[in-house]
Parts: C-alpha cells; structure tokens; sequence
C-alpha cells in the first residue's frame, strides 16, 4: 500500500472510530450517568448487612432531609409571621415534599393519639406477660384477675406520688394499667428538642422531593429555600436563615470538582507544555501526542460508560491522570531516531513494538485485576485505565503511521547522558542509592493508614461549621448515640430489639433506651394475648372493687371500663397490622423512628452515653456513627484493593520473567518495584497518614515506571542508550501529577502526590544507576 | 329553724356581711385584680421583701388532689430555693425523689443521683419559665405572664396568679400563694377543686446558705 493510500485509510479508520466514539458519548444522560454520591462507592449488595442498611438510609431517608434553624429578632412580633411565610413557601415549592416546624406538635400529637387509641394492641400484651412471669412465680393464692387488680391499683396509688403523674393524671381514668406512662419512659428523647425560648431560632425540619445526589435534588432546592428566605424576610427583614442537607454539600462539591478538573487539568496541560517547550526543538510537533492522549480518554469514557451503567465522577477525576501514562506510547514512539535513514515506520514499529506491548499489555493485566474489586469505584477505575491505555496505544500507532516523519529531536541537554566517570559522581550516586534502599526497606514500616470517607469530599469549613451549629440545635451532640436494630420483618425486628435492649442494659445501666419499637410487642407476647385475657372475665370488677379499696373512686375510671369493653369484642387485627398502623402514624422528623417495608424492618434506638463499642451481632443492631460506619468499610476496601495491587503487581513481575527471562525480568521489575517502596517509605519517614487512593496512586506510579525500566531494558539489549522519550516523559509526568498535589480533593492530592513521587524516583533511578556503574558505561 | 333562730342568725351575719363589703376579713376567695408592676406602696413592700429573701430552706407537706382519688397524695419533704439556681424539691415521703426546677428546665433526680430532663412542652410557655418569676417575685417576669389577683387580712395575704396563657392555665391553672409577713405558708397550684395541689410550708428559713456539697447534690 502507498504511503497516500495508507495515510487516507488511516485517517478514515481515526475519524470513524473518533465519530463513533464521540456519537456515543453524546447521547448519554450524563445527570443520570454520572453520580457524585459518595454512597454509589458503596457496593449496592454490600456484604455486611449493616452497611447495606447504613447505604439505604443515608441514601434513601436522611439525605432527603433538610434542617434550617431561623434566626429572628428577640421578641419581634413579627417571628410568627415571619415562620408562617417561610413554611408555607417551602411546602408550596415542589422541591419539597414536606416541611415542619418543630414547635408544631402536630406530628407528637398524632402519634400520641395512635398509641393511645392502640394502647391495648400495643401495649396491654407486654404488660400481661410481664404480670403473668410475676403472678407465675408467687404462691398463687389468690386468683389471677384479683391479683392482678391489686397489683395494679397499687402501682397506681404509687406512680400519684411520682412527678410524671401531675403529667398523666388527665388520661388515667383511661389508663389506670399505666400503659402509655410506662411507655413514654421508653421513647423519650426520640423525638428533636425544640427550643422555647422566644429568642431562640425557629426551628424547621424539612424532606426534599428529589434525591439530593442528583440535579433536581440540588438547584431547585436552593432556589426554593432562597424564595422561601426572601418571603420571611418581608415578615421581618432581620431574619437569618442557617440550613444544611446533604444536598447543598454534595452540589458544592460537584462545583467543586468541575472546577478543580478544569483548573487542574490546565495546570497540569501548562507544565506538560513548558516541559515539552523545553526539551523538543520544535513545540508544536509536539501536538502530535495530543491525539494519542486524546484516543485514549475517548476510548476510556467510552468503554467504562459502556460497561457500568451509573459511574462514579471521580473515576473521571482520578481517570484524567490517564493521559500522564497514554502520552508514554506516543513520546516512546515519536521519540525514538529512526535505526537507519528513511526507516520505513513499520520497521519502526516492528522494532518497538515488543517493549509497547510487554508495558501497555502488563499494566492492562495490572488493572484488569481490579475489576476483581468490591468497591465500584476501584473497578470502574480497572476498566477506564485498560481500555484507556489499550485506545492510547492503538492511536498512536495508527497516527504516527499518517504523517510523514514520525520522529521528533529533543533539544540536546534533553538527551544528554551523564557518565560516572569521575569516583565523586559515583560515590555520591551510591550514597544516595544506598540512602534509597534504606528508605525503601524501612520506611514502609512507619507507614500509618487511616480511611475517612469524608476525603473523597472537598473540604467546606464554612458549610461544615454551619451544619454542626444547626445539628446541634436539632439536637446531635456526642453523648448521643444512635442505633439501628433490623429484622427482615416486624417480628424479628422486634425480636432483635429486646435482645439489644437487654444488653443495652447490662452495659449501660440506669442509661434509658429510647425506641418507638418499645411500643411494639414481641410476636411472643402477641401470640400469648388470648390465653392471657381468656382468662380475664372478672377482672373488671376485680379492679373496681380493688380501686374502692385503696380510696378511689372506682366510677371516675368509666372511660377504661369502656374501651376495655369495646375492644376485648372487637375482632383482633394482626401482628403486622398492629405494627404498621403505628409506623404509618409517624410523621416529621418521627418517619425516621422506624420503617416496616417488605423484606426489611429497622427501629432507631437513642441512648444518652457516646458511642462506645458495638452490640453483639446477635442483636441484630449496630451504632450508627453516621459515616463512621464507612470509614470501616473504606478500611476494609483498602485492604481487599492492597490484596489485588499485589496480586496485580505479582503478575506484571511474573509477565516480565516470562517475557525477559528471569534474571533480565527480575532486573526490570525492580525499579517499578524499588520506587513504589521508595515513595511509602519516604511518606513513612515523613509521617504522612495515608489512604486507600495512596495505594491506587501506587499502583498508576508502579505501571507508568515499569514503562520506563521496559523501554529502558530494550533500548540496552539493543546497545542503544536509553531513550530520551523516558526523561520526557517521567518529567511531563512528573509536573501533571505534581500539579495535582495542589487539589483541595483530598483523594486527588493522595493520587497527584504518590504518583509524582514514584515516578521522580523511578527517573532518578534510571539516572543513578548508570553514573553508579562506571565499569560498565565506560566500556 | 323557727323564726326567733333565724333573727338570732340574721343578727349574727350583720356585722359580717358589712364588713365583707369593706374589706376582707378571709383569705378564702381571691382578692381584686391588682396591675403587678403598680400595685401601690402596700404590696409593693411585700413585693420587695419576698424577692429580696435570699435563699430559702423549708419543710413541706404536699398534698395532691386527683378527681379520680377520694383522699389527697400525701407527700413530704424539703424545699430549697436558691438565686439564680432556681427550686429544688426533695421529697422524702414515700420515696425519696428530687425534682429541680431551674432556667434550664424540669430534673427529675432519684435516689441514686440519676437524672432525667423533662422535655420542655413547645406548645406553650413552658412550667419552669412560668413558675421561675412567682419564686423569684420578678415583677416584670410575672407581668407578662399572669394576672394577679391579691387579698390581705392583717399580715396574712394571698396572691392569686392566673396564666394570661390559655394553654398555660389548661397545664397548671391558677397558682395560688398564702403567706403571712415575708413568709410564704402555702403554694396551691389549682386547676380544679378536685384537681389541686397544696404544699403547705412548713418552718421557712429565709437567708440561709447553702454548702458546696448541697448545691451540688440538691440543683444543677
């Protein structure tokens, strides 16, 4: 084929791909493709049950919620003006759902009248068995229903002396069992404190319609919060609003993110071009490597967009830094002279092609391995980074082979090889790589790990000090724990919750363990109710004769007789029926007090103590220590991800042995391997605490530098110096990566930083290795 | 009754019913409606010297009357009254039991020190910041919370408190203060006649002072 022919149908075979690629690309729903919720790091079948429940009611319930504390002037006249508008604004807007504020008992009120009008469903069978275990281990000599009315007059004559009965004395003539007194004991501090003080904020809970990770959950919430502020502020124009939801976060960290990709990667463009300024002769030949860089994040984006159907932003954040390893092809074959004058390029290729493929090929095996990952992230990243550097690889060859002159000159110092001819150089170089290996082999050792969810967000101190202010005013406060108690449905939820109750009480005495579930009977104690009141036809009487005797008057009890009448005839509904009767009358901030769904049941417990150790698994509970929960599981994830890097690494080591021959490969393997040991140990010694994007950073460090002891490797068996395209390319390398050290993402710090460092190493060490060896270089 | 009986009683009453029209002679109803922060140079003395006691030690029997009970709770036990600190109740008949009632709030403290907040009721102006003012004689508290309504026979009088508060009169009703000279004799908190509570003070000492230890074991 002509050089015309083949540059046409090359070009044809570039823009067909390109077109394809891009057409793809173009057509997706990007707000539905792209996900910036931390919890969609979270593998949707996330093994441990706690956090898969953890994921659900983050995702699906407390995200949705908003809390705004309203600050209006002491003793304005205008405050309940100024409340009214500011909630009627947001119930009118749709971005809400629902919007109450915590002064309304509306939502108290309801439930207090669904467990009041179910109190004996509810309640009576708890307080049966209870009576029942009592009166089983007496003598037994009186009868059952007389035993029980004295009992429970007694109890009444003495709860009169406490404080709570000044409270309850409007509903004992309903409830002289003491059902619902003994009840509130038991779910007292569930619900928000709400503030009295007339100077204090206003209080308002709210739940948003949309999801808060998505767009409508994000700007029509704050355009309906800003209209909802400006309509209090014409009640009383003094008004402060302080608010936070997940999604206000989560939309600064999306403008965050877009930011710092565009900023960053301009740096990162900038350093790679002043570098490139300086070490090519002609700049703009440059641009050639642009389409290699370019191919391959299209091929990248187009292969994980394909493969997964909701993808984590920050694989295209992180996955960016794949043009840093996708432009080594194009530097390694657009820098390489020609073997002999007018080298036909596919006798360029022929000859380059073994190291391309041994170190494109070796690192794709690498991060294949990653798709082998729990977390999604670490996956998606797997797929991006293969396809991307196989697209990278496949466009270079396919551009270099329509133009022209495939081969550009590096300015001179650019290629200049440095010698160790003088013993000074050499001793110095050996000193510093003897001071390397130490480093490499102890540091390590120093290294500490630490995993925080909250570094794959940006850092907001003003939003994150303006939530905590609010938090706390709803309440939140560290000698608060919270707990989730779950079963697969209402029975063994509840089940589960006694169990955790006893313990609770064992570990925690005299702390009271607050949980709407107490409200709920144990399915055992539901199934022993008609046994219990079968045998309780004289009980009324027995308890007006008892209630006579110690001074009351029995008639004023009319209402209890009453209802005790109508439901002991009434039909009986079901366990299950009982129990959502009562979650559907939980409304407000209670919704978040228990959920019955199909296949799932969970209760929330507080417990005035901090958070110390978690209940025993047969509890079925765990602490909820809001993303605490996830730094466990990132912890965990580092470990699985640590598993897979070594094994990935082992089978790069091993492909070199295969490929090289053991002591040729093992030589090769040791630089990746030397300057990965390297970096940790250097962020050993300087006490850096590092994370699960460390070690992702490490594994992107180890490919990139095993690319340059390859091509090294290559260029020395063929008796050639070791080509310049290795100092150009680690140095460009370097300076992208470097700029990503600056990111205020924490996670993109962690990659920037590791991988710069590996890759500075691996070049020095490229570099020392030859002045240490002067034998060698000066034959 | 025959007709020289009846004359005798009617003879009887004469004086009384005169004297009622003048002034006072019992402190069994409420006396005329007095504006708090002007009720002349007369209460205003009184005023003055009950917020001006200090800190106060007593005894007390409280009796709690339910519709539902034909006879009174009883309960027995000590008062502290502290500036700044707010009341403490320490009953110690039947069982022994503190409530604390400061700005704070409501503290229930059994006999173990255990503690236990009483979650304030946001639908209205909450018991404590009603009751803090009447303790405490802050006239300007008390103006905006109650109506007050004072009677006095020689140097026993009583101070009748009614809530300007709907929802606060449902709660507590009216709180009714006996006393004689500087002394507060009994507080009656009245929703009803068969719904009430008295608690009779017994032996007051006005300015005492309290040890660190009993600040600590008896208020917040």
């Amino acid at each position: 084929m002509s050089f015309f022919r083949q540059k046409w149908f090359i070009r044809l075979a570039l823009a067909v791909l390109a077109i394809a690629g891009l057409s793809w690309l173009s057509q997706l729903d990007y707000n539905q493709k792209i996900s910036s919720n931390i919890l969609d790091l979270v593998p949707s079948d996330e093994r441990a049950p706690e956090l898969a429940l953890t994921r659900e009611l983050a995702s699906e319930v407390q995200s949705r919620v908003a809390l705004f504390a309203l600050d209006l002037p002491a003793g304005s006249d205008r405050r309940a003006a100024a409340t009214e508008a500011f909630m009627r604004s947001l119930r009118d807007a749709p971005a809400f759902a629902e919007a109450v504020s915590l002064q309304d008992t509306a939502a108290r009120d309801t439930l207090g009248r669904q467990v009041f009008q179910q109190r004996f469903d509810l309640l009576l069978p708890g307080w049966l068995e209870s009576n029942w275990l009592e009166y089983a281990a007496g003598d037994k000599s009186q009868s059952w229903e007389e035993w029980l009315a004295e009992r429970t007059v007694i109890r009444l004559q003495n709860f009169l002396s406490t404080p709570e009965a000044l409270g309850f004395q409007d509903i004992l003539p309903a409830d002289p069992l003491l059902l619902l007194p003994g009840l509130v004991g038991s779910v007292q501090g569930l619900d928000n404190p709400a503030s009295t003080d007339g100077a204090g904020p206003v209080l308002v809970w709210a739940r948003t319609s949309g999801s808060p990770w998505k767009e409508e959950g994000q700007q029509p919430v704050f355009a309906a919060v800003k209209q909802a502020q400006a309509a209090a502020q014409i009640e009383a124009p003094g008004m402060k609003l302080r608010w936070v939801s997940i999604g206000r976060f989560a939309g600064e960290n999306r403008a965050r993110i877009e930011q710092e990709l565009s900023g960053l990667n301009l740096l990162s463009l900038a350093a790679v071009m002043g570098i490139a300024a300086l070490c090519l002769k002609r700049v703009f030949k440059a641009l050639h490597l642009a389409p290699v860089m370019l191919g391959g994040l299209l091929g990248a984006w187009v292969a994980t967009t394909l493969v997964f159907d909701r993808v984590h932003v920050l694989v295209f954040v992180v996955g960016s830094l794949l043009g840093g390893v996708a432009v080594d092809y194009g530097f390694y074959l657009y820098l390489q002279p020609p073997a002999f004058p007018d080298e036909p390029y596919r006798s360029k290729v022929r000859r380059l092609i073994k190291p391309l493929l041994s170190s494109a090929l070796t690192t794709v095996i690498g991060f294949s391995l990653l798709l082998f990952s729990e977390l999604p992230l670490i996956r998606q990243l797997g797929v991006f980074v293969s396809a991307g550097l196989l697209s990278a690889l496949a466009t270079a060859l396919l551009w270099f082979a329509q133009i022209k002159t495939p081969f550009m000159q590096t300015r001179g110092f650019a290629s200049v090889r440095f010698s160790g001819d003088r013993p000074r150089v050499r001793l110095v170089a050996r000193g510093l790589i003897v001071v390397g290996v130490l480093v490499a082999v102890g540091g390590p050792w120093l290294l500490k790990w630490r995993d925080n969810i909250r570094e794959l967000e940006i850092p907001t101190p003003e939003l994150q000090a303006e939530a905590t202010e609010v938090r706390a005013l709803f309440g939140d406060s560290s000698d608060r724990t919270l707990y989730i108690t779950r079963g697969r449905d209402l029975a063994e939820a509840r089940a589960a919750l006694a169990r955790f109750s006893t313990w609770h009480a064992k570990e925690h005495p005299g702390v009271t363990l607050a949980s709407i579930g107490n409200a709920v009977p144990t399915a055992s104690e539901w199934q022993m109710l008609p046994e219990r009141i079968g045998g309780m036809e004289k009980f009324v009487p027995a308890l007006q004769a008892a209630l006579e005797r110690h001074g009351f008057d029995a008639a004023a009890f009319g209402p209890f007789f009453n209802d005790w009448q109508v439901w002991r005839s009434a039909p009986r509904s079901s366990y299950d029926e009982v129990g959502a009767r009562l979650v559907g009358a939980l409304h407000g901030p209670m919704q978040m007090m228990a959920s019955i769904g199909p296949d799932r049941c969970w209760f929330f417990s507080v417990a005035n103590h901090s958070s110390v150790g978690e209940p025993p698994a047969d509890t079925g509970t765990v602490g909820v220590s809001g993303l605490e929960n996830m730094n466990q599981l990132f912890g965990r994830y580092r470990v699985s991800a640590l598993r897979l890097s070594a094994w990935g690494l082992g089978l790069v080591g091993l492909s070199m042995l295969v490929l090289y021959g053991p002591w040729r490969g093992a030589k090769i393997f040791s630089l990746p391997l030397g300057s990965c040991l390297f970096a940790f140990g250097l962020l050993g010694v300087m006490g850096q605490t590092l994370n699960l994007f460390h070690l992702l950073g490490a594994f992107l460090g180890v490919c990139l530098s095993h690319n340059y002891a390859i091509f090294t490797a290559e260029n020395a068996a063929r008796g050639e110096e070791q080509p310049p395209s290795i100092r150009l390319s680690a140095l460009t390398t370097a300076a992208s990566f470097g700029m990503l050290a600056l990111s205020e993402i924490p996670v993109v710090k962690a990659l920037g930083t590791t991988v710069a460092l590996i890759v500075v190493t691996a070049l020095v060490a490229v570099e020392l290795v030859p002045l240490a060896r002067r034998p060698l270089l000066s034959k | 009754m025959n007709s020289r009986c009846r004359l005798v009683l009617l003879f009887l009453l004469i004086p009384v019913l005169c004297l009622a029209t003048e002034e006072p002679t019992s402190l069994a109803a409420a006396g005329p409606r007095v504006e708090i922060t002007n009720a002349g140079a007369e209460w205003q003395t009184l005023f003055d010297k009950l917020a001006a006691q200090g800190a106060v030690f007593s005894h007390f029997t409280e009796n709690r009357w339910f519709p539902f009970k034909k006879i009174p709770v009883v309960l027995k036990g000590e008062m502290r009254m502290a500036p700044g600190r707010g009341m403490s109740l320490r009953y110690t008949q039947p069982e022994n039991r503190t409530i604390i009632m400061d700005e704070r709030g409501l503290l229930l403290r059994d006999d173990r020190g255990r503690s236990r907040e009483v979650p304030p009721d946001p639908r209205a102006v909450s018991v404590n910041a009603a009751l803090l003012p009447v303790l405490r004689f802050d006239q300007k508290e008390l103006d905006k919370v109650f109506f007050l309504r004072a009677v006095r026979v020689e140097k026993a009088w009583r101070l009748d408190f009614e809530p300007r508060d709907p929802a606060l009169v449902r709660m507590i009703g009216q709180i009714i203060v006996w006393g004689e000279d500087e002394k507060i004799r009994l507080l009656e908190f009245r929703r009803s006649n068969s719904q009430r509570i008295e608690i009779v003070i017994d032996d007051s000492q006005i300015g005492v002072v309290f040890s660190a230890d009993e600040l600590k074991q008896f208020f917040r």
